[in-house]
This record gives structure tokens, C-alpha cells and sequence, in this order.
């Protein structure tokens, strides 16, 4: 019982001293540290997101956005905001080109061949037609 | 740039039976996308005899047509006039659809024989070499 007594004390003792240099020793640092350093680290921490209104910010890829986080809750909505879309003329899709073959002539040993020399042919046609 | 094959199956005929395992394997292996398009009744099945059944089309054979087509028209011209307005569908088709990034390509082959081993292993091979070359030439793997 006794020896508890010592030992609790003495545990106390030892904690009390600690925290008392350490803070004494952040407290020196705070305050010999220059002007510049403390503006630099405020300027690392950023500030917090403003809660309860629509604030504008710009994504990294540069589009604006209007952001809303909830106050209470954990809720964001985000609102892209509007942008010019450039009136260009519609141009259609070319249509797909198509090669046919039977099953005989994709099991041959030439097929190969033969679909270099159809796609050749059709590119051919093609710029007859352009 | 997508890359696909399709298969026009009718459910009751017994080569597609044969033909979608094969493809599905080949398709599972080179990881490329798979459907099968299971056609109507008014599909018919194909003919191979002749390379002329390519498009059933008159037009396509007077345009693109070697001369014995040509001179095969006389005999089965009613044939395909009348697959023309019918518009059947032949079984089974295997379409291998892609885009090159300009316009969409597709090679389409019509029918299936399995009677010939030989022949099945060289389609087989075929066809996965012509996959593979695709994948290569659009993903570049």
C-alpha cells in the first residue's frame, strides 16, 4: 500500500516536470520564431470551407463550380456553373464500311490477303465517291 | 475506340450450337466483348456454295461481281430479288465491329460447316489472329 503511494507520487511528479519543460520550451520557440516562418505555416494551413452558403470555387481542370457544405450535416452540393457552348455546324457520321466473306474464305490459308486487297478496294471507292 | 463481336444465332439451328462455344472461348481469352443476337423466324439459314450469297443483292453483283456471279444471276436472280424484299436475315453471321477512331469498320462472315475439322481449326485460327491484330492496332496490346 505504502509502496503504491510512493510509486503513483513519484509517477505524477516525473509527469508534471515533463509537461512543464515541454510547454516551456514550445512557448520559447513561438516565440523566437520570425514573422516570415508563422506567416508561412498559416498560409499551409488552408482556411476551412465557409458553411451554410453557395461559395465559388474553380476545379483543377478550370471549370467554376458553386459549392454548398451543410452546417450541421455532412451534406455538399455542388453546381456547375453555366457556359457558352459554340453554335458549330452538324456534321454526320460517316457510315461503317463493311467487308463480307463466306466461311469457306475465312477458313482459307489467304484470307489475310484477301481482306488487305477488299479494304484497299473499298478506300479506292471511296475517294472515286469524295 | 471499342472493339466487338456479334454473333446472329438462330436458337434452333445445330452449327450456331457448335459456333457460340468457339467464339465465347476465343472472346473470353483476348478479353474482347461478346453478344449474341438471336434472329427471328423469317431469318434463313446460310448458303455457301456460292460466294455470291455475300450481300443477296443484285446491285452488289452487278457492281462488285466476278464474272461467273454474273452469269450465275440468270439462274438465281429471283432468289435474291426475293431475299431482298423479304429482307431475311442469314444465320449464322459472326460481325466483328470496330472504330479506328475515323469511322466504324466491320468484317462480317456468314455461315458455319464443323463437318471438316481441318477447316474449323483454320477459321479458328484465323480468327483469333485477326482479333489479336485488331486489339494490337487499337489498344496497342
Amino acid at each position: 500500500m505504502v509502496y503504491s503511494v510512493f510509486y503513483y507520487a513519484s509517477e505524477a511528479i516525473v509527469r508534471l516536470t515533463a509537461t512543464l519543460i515541454i510547454t516551456l520550451a514550445e512557448k520559447l520557440r513561438s516565440l523566437t520564431k520570425r514573422e516570415a516562418e508563422k506567416e508561412e505555416e498559416r498560409k499551409r494551413i488552408p482556411a476551412p470551407a465557409p458553411r451554410g452558403i453557395f461559395y465559388e470555387t474553380v476545379t483543377p481542370m478550370g471549370v467554376k463550380h458553386y459549392v454548398w457544405v451543410g452546417r450541421a450535416t455532412d451534406l455538399i452540393v455542388t453546381i456547375p456553373a453555366p457556359f457558352e457552348v459554340p453554335i458549330r455546324r452538324a456534321v454526320p457520321g460517316k457510315p461503317p464500311v463493311r467487308l463480307y466473306f463466306t466461311f469457306n474464305e475465312a477458313a482459307s490459308k489467304d484470307w489475310f490477303k484477301e481482306i488487305e486487297w477488299l479494304a484497299q478496294q473499298a478506300e479506292k471507292i471511296e475517294k472515286e465517291g469524295e | 475506340m471499342y472493339i466487338e463481336v456479334i454473333l446472329e444465332d438462330d436458337i434452333n439451328c445445330p452449327r450456331c450450337e457448335k459456333l457460340l462455344p468457339l467464339l465465347k472461348k476465343i472472346c473470353d481469352e483476348l478479353n474482347i466483348p461478346f453478344t449474341v443476337k438471336f434472329l427471328n423466324n423469317r431469318a434463313v439459314a446460310v448458303a455457301e456454295e456460292c460466294s455470291a450469297f455475300k450481300t443477296f443483292s443484285r446491285e452488289w453483283i452487278g457492281r462488285f461481281g466476278l464474272p461467273e456471279h454474273k452469269r450465275g444471276l440468270k439462274k438465281f436472280g429471283w432468289l435474291l430479288d426475293y431475299l431482298q424484299k423479304t429482307g431475311a436475315q442469314p444465320f449464322p453471321v459472326i460481325v466483328i465491329r470496330w472504330h479506328d477512331g475515323v469511322r466504324p469498320r466491320e468484317i462480317v462472315i456468314r455461315g458455319f460447316d464443323d463437318s471438316d475439322k481441318e477447316k474449323v481449326r483454320e477459321f479458328t485460327r484465323n480468327l483469333m489472329l485477326l482479333l489479336m491484330t485488331l486489339k494490337k492496332a487499337l489498344w496497342g496490346h
